[in-house]
C-alpha cells in the first residue's frame, strides 16, 4: 500500500485505515476470536500513534506489524496459560467459546451463486489450516502474501532476519499446500 | 515435479491465498468495520496531541505522589517517645541504692523501734 510521504495526523488516519482491515484478519486468524482480534488491533493503533506518529511514515507498516503481532503473541500466550489453568480447575471446564471451531468463525457465505458459498467454504478451512501453523510461520504467510510486505519489510515486523523469513515463509506454504491439496486446488 | 514448478505452484498457491484472504478483509461486517474506526479516531487523536502533553497527564498523577511522600515523610517524624531509662526518677535510683532501708523495714524488730520512738521523745521533751 502507498505510505503517505510526511508524518501528520491526517497521514497515520489515511495509513491506519489502508490496513485495519487486514490487520483484524490477522489477528482474528491468530486469536481465533473477534474482541480478541479487535483489541489487538486497537492497541497496535494507540500504541503506534503514541510511540511513532512523528517517525518517517514509511517506517509506519514494519513497525505497526511488530506491534501488532507482538501484541497478538502476548495474548495469545496469556490465553494458553488461562486455559492451562483452567483445566485444571475441576468446577470450571474450558467455555465453549474460547475454543475455535473453523467452520463456526469463517464468515458467513454471501448467499446466491454456489462459487461464493464455495468460497466461503475454501476461507474457512484456509483460516483453520493457518490457525494451525506455528506462530512465526503464520506471521510470515500473512504479512507476505495478506499484507504484501516484502522479505525487508516482513523481517522488521517480525524482528527475524531476512533469511529466518524465507525459512518461515516456505514451510508455511508448504504445510497449507499439504494440509489444503484437495481443497485449494 | 521439477524444481521450478514446485516454486511456480508454491507462489501461486500464495497469491490465491493471500487474494482470498484481502477479498475477505474487505467485506468486514459493519458493526466490526465500525469498531475499527472508533479505535482509528482514538489512535489519530492521540497523534493529534502535542508532544509535551503527557506531562499535563502526569501532573495529577505527581500531585497524588507528592502528597503521599509527604505524608509519609510526616509518618516517619521522630517523635518524644520514653524509654524506660528515662521513666526512672532519680528518686527511685535512691530507693534501689538504699537497701539498708528495706531490710530493717522486713525484719519488724518493733523493740528496737519502740526504744527509738521513745528516745526521740526524750530528746525532743528534753531538748
Amino acid at each position: 500500500m502507498p505510505v503517505p510521504a510526511e508524518a501528520s495526523p491526517d497521514a497515520l488516519d489515511r495509513f491506519l485505515a489502508g490496513v485495519e482491515r487486514r490487520a483484524f484478519r490477522m489477528a482474528r486468524i491468530a486469536l481465533g476470536d473477534e474482541e480478541d482480534a479487535l483489541d489487538a488491533v486497537q492497541d497496535a493503533m494507540l500504541s503506534l500513534a503514541r510511540r511513532y506518529a512523528r517517525r518517517d511514515p514509511a517506517e509506519w507498516p514494519a513497525l505497526f506489524h511488530r506491534i501488532l503481532q507482538n501484541r497478538v503473541r502476548d495474548m495469545a500466550r496469556r490465553r494458553a496459560v488461562r486455559r492451562r489453568f483452567m483445566a485444571l480447575v475441576p468446577w470450571r471446564r474450558e467455555a465453549p467459546d474460547e475454543v475455535l471451531d473453523p467452520v463456526a468463525e469463517a464468515p458467513d457465505p454471501a448467499p446466491g451463486p454456489d462459487a461464493q458459498a464455495d468460497q466461503g467454504a475454501l476461507l474457512a478451512a484456509l483460516e483453520a489450516a493457518l490457525h494451525e501453523l506455528p506462530a512465526r510461520q503464520r506471521e510470515a504467510f500473512l504479512l507476505r502474501s495478506l499484507e504484501g510486505l516484502d522479505v525487508a519489510a516482513t523481517a522488521a515486523a517480525m524482528g527475524v532476519s531476512d533469511g529466518s523469513v524465507k525459512t518461515h515463509y516456505f514451510r508455511a506454504v508448504q504445510a497449507l499446500r499439504t494440509r489444503l491439496g484437495e481443497e485449494f486446488p | 515435479m521439477n524444481l521450478d514448478e514446485e516454486d511456480r505452484a508454491h507462489a501461486e498457491f500464495a497469491r490465491r491465498a493471500g487474494a482470498l484472504l484481502r477479498e475477505d478483509a474487505e467485506r468486514l461486517d459493519g458493526a466490526t468495520r465500525l469498531k475499527l474506526a472508533r479505535a482509528r479516531a482514538a489512535a489519530v487523536e492521540e497523534a493529534r496531541r502535542p508532544a509535551w502533553s503527557w506531562l499535563l497527564c502526569m501532573a495529577p498523577a505527581g500531585a497524588v505522589a507528592a502528597s503521599v511522600i509527604a505524608l509519609l515523610l510526616l509518618m516517619r517524624e521522630p517523635r518524644l517517645e520514653v524509654t524506660p531509662f528515662q521513666a526512672t526518677a532519680p528518686q527511685d535510683f535512691e530507693l534501689l541504692a538504699d537497701g539498708e532501708a528495706w531490710e530493717l523495714s522486713q525484719e519488724e524488730d518493733f523493740g528496737f523501734l519502740e526504744w527509738a520512738a521513745a528516745m526521740a521523745e526524750l530528746d525532743s521533751g528534753g531538748g
